[in-house]
């Protein structure tokens, strides 16, 4: 029985596994007791982002220059609001302020996801997962800097793996 | 399930910290060190396979409902073999897919690689599940024929059926495989990209090999009970196998 249990383990999740590996950095912007934005960073992992830095840096300065951002926003930024951005909220959002860099080979996405209702700080709870597990999120307890109480925890989904932040 | 969770992040945990090690190690290596660190991006590549294959995917579900699905497992030596034989086999074809679509993709669509490379695995997905579905109908048809013709079932596995299941389960490019070609083509690495989609794909070829051999397992503790309902157990694999390309086309 064990090893039938195992076989259909297995066929459920026979599909998703990562190959790109996202550092996220959240910082929560508040007003008052309210959600004003979260403001987040993505750091991908070295490998994805040399076969980014290929088509983002087209004059090959080695940095991300404004037409490049704004190329990168369409093309590839945008693109990924069919995934959520890879962020779930307890209500819908915009995102906004995106900028593209390359730091120490990696590539640094920043932008800042807008809340549509107000949302109290205290409870405030944010996971970050791919669904399709293409992509890992990480989120380290050492990459929420700010002193806003708040606990990081694992998000376990079927066949993907992420993280949540609850804010206190 | 928590269980299966916590292997999980384990995994993702440690191909996180595998991948960051093998690109440093990759940008590194210069003609002063390149013995060493070769070897070691080879080793951890290797590692990296082993790992990055237990994760979802890889066609070990394929694999492990086929050789569960096969009927009279007699001789344990020859039947782990097959199960090696299989998985290798997978791991030939995954590597030989990732290093063609590598490298095409490389030199003709130089830009927009990431872009295409996502689309073009799309593409081989649809198609790899409707052979997926083929291969469950193929299952399906074979345990109605033996059936129906009341012959004693061929204890060798079929060479057509297996082909068709390791042309299956191999033909969509391993997109960790890609993304260590590719990163080494672009360090100009160009030899060591290979050797590490090879070492790479060995280290997968264990893992999927492992799932073959837990079929076959799972075929040999069950025997007694699934002596009688053989033609059963076989048309219910059939039907897994469909179901898991229809997941796969519709995903």
């Amino acid at each position: 029985m064990k090893m039938l249990n195992l076989l259909i383990l297995l066929s459920t999740v026979l599909y998703a596994h990562p190959h790109t590996f996202i550092d996220v950095y959240p910082t929560l912007i508040k007003d008052k007791e309210y959600v004003k934005q979260l403001d987040v960073k993505w750091l991908m992992d070295e490998m994805t982002s040399s076969m980014l830095v290929m088509e983002f840096d087209q004059n090959g300065n080695g940095k991300i220059d404004k037409s490049e951002n704004d190329y990168i926003e369409k093309n590839y930024f945008l693109s990924l609001e069919d995934y959520g951005f890879y962020t779930d909220l307890p209500c819908r959002y915009k995102v906004s302020n995106f900028k593209a860099y390359i730091v120490k080979n990696r590539i640094e996405y920043d932008f800042s996801i807008i809340p549509f209702k107000k949302l109290k700080v205290k409870g405030f709870e944010v996971k970050f997962y791919d669904e399709d597990f293409f992509v890992a999120m990480q989120l380290k307890k050492e990459f929420v800097t700010q002193k806003i109480p708040h606990k990081v925890e694992d998000l376990d989904g079927d066949w993907y793996y992420g993280y949540k932040i609850t804010y206190k | 399930m928590e269980y299966y969770d916590s292997i999980l992040k384990q995994l993702t945990a440690w191909q996180y910290h595998l991948n960051t090690f093998i690109s440093s190690h990759i940008r590194a290596i210069n003609d002063d060190s390149s013995i060493m660190m070769s070897a070691t991006v080879l080793g951890i590549a290797f590692l990296y396979g082993l790992i990055h294959a237990a994760g979802p995917g890889h066609g070990k579900a394929l694999v492990g409902l086929y050789f569960g699905g096969k009927e009279n497992h007699t001789d344990s030596k020859k039947d782990y073999f097959k199960a090696f034989e299989m998985g290798y086999l997978i791991a030939i074809i995954h590597t030989i897919s990732a290093l063609i679509t590598t490298f095409s993709l490389y030199w003709i669509i130089k830009t927009m690689f990431y872009r295409n490379f996502r689309n073009t695995y799309d593409s081989i997905v649809h198609i790899s599940s409707a052979v997926i579905i083929l291969v469950g109908i193929y299952i399906i048809y074979e345990a109605y024929k033996n059936k129906r013709d009341q012959e004693k079932v061929d204890n060798n596995i079929n060479s057509k059926s297996k082909y068709m299941v390791a042309l299956t389960a191999g033909v969509v490019p391993c997109p960790g495989v890609m993304t260590i070609t590719l990163f080494s083509i672009i360090q100009k690495k160009y030899i060591l990209g290979i050797l590490s989609a090879i070492a790479m794909s060995i280290g997968m070829g264990f893992t999927i090999s492992i799932a073959g051999i837990l079929g076959i397992l799972f075929h040999k503790k069950t025997s007694n009970f699934t002596k009688n309902i053989g033609y059963i157990l076989q048309m219910f694999s059939g039907v897994i196998i469909i179901a898991l390309g229809l997941f796969l086309f519709n995903h």
